[in-house]
């Protein structure tokens, strides 16, 4: 049991899912950048 | 499954795909979120936080009418244009459906903009630079603006007022620098 | 009791959780056929080139859209999924029937109360209603009786898996599918309890009995039911992913561990986070809004991340099971994408994470707000998370329900097939249209942009023009694959043939 957790623990379980997830992420911190650059443009606001 | 009682023992330990990915998303979650208070002492445009109670519309209506017989400058349309000072406080007054007045500021300057609604919700939007404000009757909130390019810009409605809601629009000129 | 046997799942199904799963699905489906009509009308309207309505139209059918195809249709469908969660997926039966037909009843009554006096054009104050615009007494009223009826529905849902406890339908641990339906049940209570403290003031405001709502704190109360109500939603949603999963594929979920901790998330934190609607409001402070935004936001959107991984994940451990394990994408090549019920999970997946939830996630982030707040980009994202996301899971939940509770085939199997990627495609186009407008600050809820015949001459952006026709195509391709739904769904309920 504890040696078949042990096998669990290091198995990369659904790889092309962990892909698809980091194509996801990288999207998300473009897109929040992007939206970095547009807010700086406008008229500073406090 | 998810349409079946799971096995008696379900806490099973984290892979390492699972692992890494909630920790990735953890910590850019983190990132997004330190964002927000750091952005406050580091950035330029933060959303303005200081907000005054109007007990009673008149006198916010009277404010109003004391900036625009000191500073009116012109009219245009039957609105006056009032150029107030740099630093100092200017009135806006939102009702259906007018942005009252017109307002002409000095690039590169600030001015504390007070925004409040004479009837029901509005959204002060100034475009086409695009930014966006809440604007409620009862309330007034302290904009600190500094218009850093210069040009006509127009203020639109963005909260939806009535029928005449896609009427609402007013005027904001910027002249550069150095009068 | 009366009990039948599901020949195809092997589900010992109850006769009254089964008619109250079909009264609330097929209901569902018709408020959808009300509000989908409403969407067409809006988005030819805020077509440039067509402008379809006038003004009055507008607001007017913006308010019937928004309540029919946002809360009717999707609240509707919940109230099914809560039966057959809670009575179906358990063996077990629904506790006192009658309680499950007085909340259908009061929810269709509201409903019916709030589309008429709409209608009548008593209440053009759209879905959000702010005071101090005020509408008719009948539609805060009949907010009022329909959130009753969904809260007896919620409640219900309780009373259900206890009785199941009692009778041993499970021993230690609701299925997944359940837990998820549980963590949306107690939204929905504490989400309706906020309904209910600002409905009824302002019911008596409407008719003269109260003097005066603080329209800061009516804005602020509001959002915590009409945000977190897309919580339901979300929570819904998810268990719907899980549970397409397992009956298409027989998908576990890789970690029932990670999976609940999610839903928990949920529970604990996305409530308080619905001031991300009030960030360019006056009255709440800076740090307010960044802790309540910032930290709570953030966990629950960490949940999404979780679920999100966790069901394709499962759907990935599943099929490698099957053998296509060559690479990293052989699985997905071979997913059954002929199938309406997978196809429409996932495409919700991808809908729901990479438009509404990155759009959310920032648009909800203090700064970038101020360029955001209300304008169209808003509008696109919310389409993302409630069309392209839970509208499409429920319409291919629809597809798998319909075999199982109405014990019928799918009629015209290949437009079936072909559905779910027509209207995610023509939904996401849509929405990416006016994201992109409102990048460009078009505000939503505005009947015209062009400022035609307001005092001063102000024009967009002429790029905003192509985005806004965009938007356009991309409805008509959605409300097409609508169409096909309606036809496909309501066509198999009636003439489908029976299974058994």
């Amino acid at each position: 049991m504890a040696e078949e957790k042990e096998k669990r623990k290091d198995k990369m379980e659904a790889p092309g899912t962990f892909a698809l997830s980091i194509i996801f992420l990288v999207a998300f911190i473009i897109i929040w950048f992007a939206h970095l650059k547009w807010l700086i443009e406008v008229w500073g606001v406090k | 499954m998810a349409i079946k009682e799971p096995e008696r023992i379900w806490w099973k330990p984290y892979t390492r795909d699972e692992r890494l990915w909630v920790a990735m998303a953890l910590l850019w979650m983190m990132v997004s979120f330190v964002f927000m208070p750091v952005y406050h002492f580091i950035g330029a445009q933060n959303p303005p936080n200081e907000t005054y109670r109007v007990g009673d519309k008149e006198k916010f209506r009277a404010l109003v009418d004391g900036m625009v017989n000191k500073y009116k400058v012109g009219e245009e349309k039957g609105f006056p244009i009032v150029k107030p000072e740099p630093g100092s406080d200017v009135f806006v007054q939102a009702s259906m459906w007018q942005w009252y007045p017109i307002l002409e500021l000095q690039q590169g300057k600030t001015y504390r903009i007070h925004l409040s609604s004479m009837d029901i919700t509005h959204g002060f939007s100034i475009q086409p630079i695009n930014m966006n404000f809440t604007v409620l009757p009862g309330y007034d909130y302290v904009v600190t603006l500094t218009p850093t390019t210069a040009g006509d810009y127009y203020i639109i409605c963005n909260e939806y007022c009535g029928l005449g809601h896609h009427l609402m629009v007013g005027k904001m000129i910027v002249k550069q620098g150095g009068n | 009791m009366d009990y039948r046997i599901c020949s195809l799942t092997g589900f010992k199904i109850h006769k009254t959780a089964e008619d109250l799963v079909k009264w609330n699905m097929v209901t569902a489906i018709l408020f959808l056929t009300l509000g989908g009509f409403m969407g067409l009308l809006m988005a030819l309207t805020r077509w440039p080139s067509v402008h379809y309505l006038d003004a009055t139209h507008y607001y007017r059918f913006l308010t019937l859209h928004g309540f029919n195809a946002l809360l009717l249709w999707i609240l509707f469908f919940e109230i099914g999924l809560v039966y057959f969660t809670s009575a179906i997926l358990l063996n077990t039966r629904v506790v006192a029937p009658f309680v499950g037909w007085i909340a259908y009843a009061l929810m269709l009554v509201g409903a019916m109360f709030v589309n008429i006096v709409v209608f009548a054009g008593k209440a053009d104050v759209l879905f959000t209603s702010y005071v101090p615009l005020k509408a008719n007494g009948v539609y805060y009223l009949g907010i009022i009786i329909f959130a009753v009826g969904a809260l007896t529905a919620f409640g219900h849902f309780f009373a259900n898996i206890i009785q199941a406890k009692r009778d041993g339908a499970y021993k230690n641990t609701l299925p997944l599918g359940t837990f998820g339906l549980a963590a949306a049940s107690i939204i929905g209570v504490f989400t309706l309890a906020h309904g209910a403290v600002i409905m009824i003031p302002v019911f008596f405001w409407s008719i003269d009995l109260i003097k005066y709502i603080d329209p800061g704190t009516y804005r602020l109360i509001f959002w915590a039911l009409g945000h977190a109500s897309q919580q339901i939603n979300v929570c819904a949603m998810v268990a719907m992913w899980y549970m397409s999963a397992a009956f298409v594929l027989g998908a576990n979920p890789v970690n029932e561990k990670l999976s609940r901790t999610a839903f928990v998330l949920y529970i604990l934190f996305i409530n308080i986070a619905s001031e991300h609607h009030l960030l360019v409001d006056p009255i709440f402070s800076t740090w307010h809004k960044v802790v309540n935004t910032g930290y709570m936001m953030h966990l629950a959107v960490l949940a999404s991340m979780i679920h999100a991984f966790a069901i394709p994940a499962s759907m990935e451990v599943a099929l490698r099971k099957k053998g296509y394990t060559k690479g990293l994408f052989d699985w997905l090549k071979n997913a059954p994408w002929g199938n309406p019920a997978f196809s429409a999970t996932f495409l919700s997946i991808i809908g729901f994470g990479f438009l509404g939830g990155i759009t959310g996630v920032i648009f909800g982030t203090e700064q970038f707000n101020i360029i955001r707040h209300n304008t169209f980009a808003i509008t696109g994202h919310f389409h993302a998370t409630v069309v392209s996301g839970t509208t499409v899971a429920f319409m291919g939940g629809t597809y798998l329900l319909i075999p199982y509770i109405f014990r019928r085939e799918i009629i015209l199997p290949r437009l079936a097939a072909f559905q779910p990627y027509l209207y995610a495609i023509g939904v996401a186009v849509m929405l990416i249209g006016m994201i992109a407008a409102g990048s460009y600050g078009v505000p939503r809820r505005h009947w015209d942009i062009t400022f035609s015949s307001a005092i001063f001459p102000f024009s967009f952006d002429p790029s905003t023009d192509i985005f806004l026709s965009i938007m356009g195509v991309g409805g008509l391709l959605a409300v097409l694959g609508g169409v096909i739904f309606i036809i496909v769904s309501l066509g198999s309920i009636m003439f489908g043939r029976r299974t058994e």
